[in-house]
């Protein structure tokens, strides 16, 4: 079985007011280790999943998020406004931690993937990624047909666009120069206003810590 | 050693541990072709007809796993891993749905769940944690009723997960009974050696 999902999905957001607790569906009498758990799943129930973690630098995915949240998009997704919160990066973290401090995730079966590395290297990505949840690599698996069993994103609709339409996951030249700060501010003022442009800025700017650490913990291409 | 006898400890090491399970499938997977092409020779072929849907990443829940009698064979890395369900975590808008896609290819041995707890993160009546559509007013709550998963829980999320996963479970438990007892039936003495075989190389 193969679950992907966001970590923020797993714990209270910063907005949330109360204290962070487990789920009350989910109490259970002997879940506790001793170490706080940030989530509001109990341990036990972590400790069922080999998880491995997908990252992708906030540059490029904060602006991405927005553009759900702004037409045409919005009038799909429902989401009407940028929450920086649902970014995400935070969460991840603290999950990727958490999972660390009880030993569920080690440094023999850690697996964090950075978008761009599978994306300048599908195959072998691929190949490093079956290699680590145990699952036999063929090279088949890198191409699919449009829209071919997709039925299940449609609860989260808009957002999935791009990779339903996909047929395959090709190869990307290596970035050989990013864009400067303002070049990127200047593209999105272009596509979405000033203040969309400075929201975004710096919402990249409060995510990139979260995300440079995880990718301190990256496999390496 | 009963070949008849071997037939119940499959379905317990099935049920106790998922490693052993994994590790079992993975052996059956090689031998059982092996082993038919055998009984081909001797009769039937109606033991061809049988094919096993195989999964290594079969979900059994905490509770049902607890039985577990192999921690020898739990300890290695390798298979302790196998036989978990993979949870891939992430933040928004990396790629993720185009990493799905790659594993939505491989439906001969993972079944794929997109983004569950969205559903009670955001529409729960009772356990929701994200504020978007959150707030306890008449227009939100009916964002949230339209939705359908109002009425859901974290608990109800893992248990559907569950029972997805135990769908591919028992469809494989189905399968391979059927295929030992099928292969016992049709194979007579020359089936039994097969499975004989069969237990040796796993």
């Amino acid at each position: 079985m193969f679950i992907k999902d966001m970590a923020y999905y797993l714990m209270p957001p910063p907005s949330h007011e109360g204290v962070v607790q487990i789920a009350p569906s989910l109490v259970t009498d002997d879940d506790d280790d001793g170490i706080p758990n940030p989530t509001v799943v109990p341990l036990s129930r972590l400790r069922d999943f080999h998880f491995t973690f997908l990252i992708r630098h906030p540059r490029r995915s904060i602006p991405s998020l927005y553009r759900c949240t702004r037409p045409p998009l919005s009038d799909l997704t429902g989401f009407h406004y940028f929450l920086a919160e649902e970014a995400g990066y935070r969460e991840l973290r603290v999950v990727f931690d958490y999972l660390r401090a009880t030993g569920i995730v080690t440094d023999e079966n850690r697996f964090v993937l950075d978008a761009d590395d599978l994306l300048e290297n599908p195959e072998e990505a691929i190949k490093r990624y079956c290699g680590n949840v145990g699952i036999e690599f063929r090279p088949e698996m890198l191409s699919w047909d449009k829209g071919k069993g997709c039925e299940m994103f449609e609860k989260w609709k808009g957002f999935h666009e791009d990779a339903i339409w996909s047929d395959g996951l090709k190869r990307r030249e290596k970035r050989t120069r990013e864009k400067t700060e303002e070049q990127e501010v200047a593209e999105w003022t272009e596509k979405w206003g000033a203040d969309a442009a400075e929201l975004i800025r710096r919402t990249v700017e409060e995510t990139k810590a979260d995300y440079e650490y995880l990718r301190g913990f990256r496999e390496v291409f | 050693m009963s070949t008849y006898g071997d037939v119940p400890q499959l379905r317990f090491k099935l049920h106790g541990s998922l490693p052993v399970c994994s590790s079992l499938l993975d052996g059956w997977n090689g031998s059982i072709w092996v082993s038919m092409e055998g009984l081909l020779d001797s009769g039937p072929a109606k033991a061809l007809e049988i094919h096993l849907k195989l999964s290594s990443h079969l979900y059994i829940p905490a509770a049902m796993a607890s039985s577990s009698s192999s921690t020898d064979e739990a300890s290695s890395t390798s298979s302790y891993i196998k036989g978990k369900p993979i949870f891939n975590a992430t933040h928004s808008r990396a790629c993720s749905t185009a990493f799905e896609r790659v594993m939505m290819t491989r439906t001969d041995v993972l079944t794929c769940v997109h983004e569950p707890f969205g559903d009670p993160f955001y529409y729960s009546n009772e356990e929701r944690l994200g504020i978007r559509f959150g707030a306890d007013t008449d227009a939100m709550r009916k964002v949230r009723e339209e939705t359908g998963y109002a009425g859901v829980s974290y608990r109800d999320t893992f248990d559907d997960i569950g029972r997805q996963a135990a769908e591919v479970c028992w469809s494989f438990l189905g399968w391979s009974t059927a295929f030992v007892f099928e292969l016992m039936r049709w194979g007579g003495r020359r089936g039994r050696g097969c499975l004989s075989r069969i237990w040796r190389t796993t």
